[in-house]
């Protein structure tokens, strides 16, 4: 009865009105007819299609979320201003950290005088041996070609 | 010679080659110039050692290291230099 009493009223108000004035009313409308009987805008949106009574319907809906806004700025206010402490906290507990932490002793690192390069066994250059078998005074053979140490041939004679 | 081959005995092999003479008196020589059994030697009796080596008098000293020559001289070399040579020839 009450709502239904607000809802006409107001029609018949912002009906009445131009401009931001009109506005202003079906703001304070659709407070008046939800503190009557608790009213949303949907059951405002779901009546005959009437271009103030959505405007109403828009404006508590607009009312609503700045109402929220209000509430999240407030909390982000709040969140901030517990932010900040933290953030003052934080240099403090990052200091006790690092002084519970076992100071690491300087790592001495010695770097040798020259670096030890492993070059590879230089290829003897010169002409091959030729292959010769070759019966020694002990009876031995000796193949020039397999021998698996140096050899120091001597060419001489007795005279 | 056959000294300095002694200091290096089981760590290269010294073989003497001799030509134009008889086994009984290259072998008579041997023995009064390589006695500390150091070096083995051979006579070459129809040149083909000499002839394979390339080697168209004497003395001559060739070093042979990896089957590559890596020194050759002609010559007595003093007992310094053959030490070397053989100290080289090891490296």
């Amino acid at each position: 009865m009450c709502r239904a009493t607000g809802c006409i009223g107001s029609v018949l108000i912002i009906r009445a009105m131009r401009g931001r004035n009109r506005v202003i009313v079906a703001i304070l409308a659709a407070v008046i007819a939800l503190a009557c009987g608790g009213g949303s805008g949907e059951e405002v949106a779901s009546e005959p299609a009437d271009p103030v009574t959505t405007t109403a319907a828009t404006a508590t809906t607009s009312a609503a979320t700045a109402a929220t806004t209000a509430a999240t700025t407030a909390a982000t206010a709040a969140t901030e201003e517990s932010g900040s402490t933290v953030s003052e906290d934080l240099p403090a507990t990052t200091t006790a950290a690092s002084e519970e932490q076992p100071v690491e002793e300087p790592v001495t690192t010695t770097v040798p005088a020259k670096t030890a390069v492993t070059e590879p066994a230089a290829v003897p250059d010169g002409p091959p041996v030729p292959s010769v078998t070759l019966e020694l005074d002990d009876g031995t053979v000796f193949v020039t070609t397999e021998a698996t140490r140096p050899v120091l041939y001597l060419f001489w004679a007795e005279w | 010679m056959d000294y300095v081959a002694a200091e290096f005995v089981g760590e290269v092999d010294v073989i003497a080659v001799a030509w134009a003479s008889t086994y009984e008196k290259t072998a008579s020589a041997a023995r009064g110039f390589l006695n500390r059994g150091a070096t083995r030697w051979l006579l070459d009796e129809d040149d083909s050692v000499f002839a394979a080596f390339e080697v168209t008098y004497q003395p001559v000293g060739v070093f042979v290291v990896g089957g590559v020559e890596v020194k050759r001289w002609f010559g007595s070399l003093p007992e310094q230099e053959l030490r070397q040579a053989f100290t080289d020839a090891l490296a």
